[in-house]
């Protein structure tokens, strides 16, 4: 028999608020790519976006007490998706930009600032994959909201609606973002044709 | 050329058309689990280096802005103008010296 995806979410939610393990095994396959998805357009980089996946269910393992269903539990998931991605990229901001001082206290285990340039998402079709590392690249000149308004609807391929429930805003407010978004990929972009030529 | 880079432009900004989801290991499931039989791994994003480098830096700018306070270099101020103030009120003549006035003060 078919259940449909919400009410199997609940059981699933009611299940892991009882500290049933099979219940956060059902959510985590549920929820694992869609997690791995965003963050990996965030991080660009797989292996700090597995990091941050298993940040994110660890997280809705210990805080699933506090989910009282006001919104729907897809919500819940990208809105501690996003927050721990944006937190990461902060830290990783801060790293890059002390990493100069790190280094001359402890130059052998100073960790490498990761090179982005490269990116090339895995989901990415082949014919378009060029092309898409100057999207990535551009993307993270992006500032927070107008990246994670850009992302959600592009990369994750959500709605309107979902993303205004996601990011909090009305309407308006994200389609501000995304025609904001738009345009500075777009002067982001002018500057790397120049740079190619 | 303009055109060139609109088109180059508009190709890019379509470059996620067809994309798939990104799939997530096979392998995150068994270390989610061992995450949370293990708190203490848990990543800190303010590591303990940075915290002493924080310090380190704040008691660095101490003792620079302490050094700053107290050093008497040679070019500090001279007291010239002091000088000439005071003995414009109290010409060299007077029965009064400075210490005599303070003290009646």
């Amino acid at each position: 028999m078919h259940i449909p995806k919400t009410q199997l979410d609940e059981k699933l939610i009611i299940g892991l608020k009882e500290g049933d393990t099979s219940s956060f095994k059902g959510l985590y396959d549920s929820y694992k790519d869609k997690v791995y998805n965003l963050a990996v357009s965030y991080t660009q980089n797989p292996q700090d976006a597995e990091e941050l996946t298993q940040d994110v269910f660890v997280e809705i393992f210990k805080s699933i007490d506090s989910f009282k269903g006001d919104s729907n539990f897809s919500t819940w998931v990208y809105r501690i998706t996003v927050n721990k991605s944006l937190d990461f990229i902060r830290y990783s901001k801060r790293k890059k930009r002390f990493g100069f001082i790190t280094n001359l206290f402890n130059p052998e285990t100073g960790e490498q600032v990761v090179e982005r340039s490269d990116f090339i998402h895995p989901g990415i079709e082949a014919e378009n994959r060029e092309l898409s590392k100057y999207l990535f690249m551009a993307m993270e000149k992006l500032p927070e909201s107008q990246k994670t308004a850009f992302i959600l609807s592009k990369v994750e391929g959500l709605s309107n609606p979902e993303i205004c429930e996601i990011m909090n805003l009305s309407i308006s407010s994200v389609e501000s973002l995304q025609f904001r978004a738009k345009q500075s990929l777009r002067k982001h972009l002018s500057g790397i044709y120049d740079r190619l030529l | 050329m303009k055109e060139d880079i609109e088109k180059w432009i508009n190709e890019v900004l379509n470059s996620t058309n067809g994309l798939q989801r990104a799939k997530a290991g096979a392998f995150l499931y068994p270390k989610i689990l061992n995450r949370l039989k293990n708190p203490a791994k848990e990543t800190a994003y303010i590591s303990k280096k940075k915290v002493a480098l924080g310090f380190l830096t704040i008691l660095l700018l101490g003792l620079l802005n302490a050094g700053a306070v107290l050093y008497k270099g040679d070019d500090v101020y001279s007291g010239n103008d002091t000088k000439s103030v005071i003995e414009e009120y109290f010409p060299s003549g007077s029965s009064r010296t400075l210490q005599q006035i303070f003290i009646s003060k």
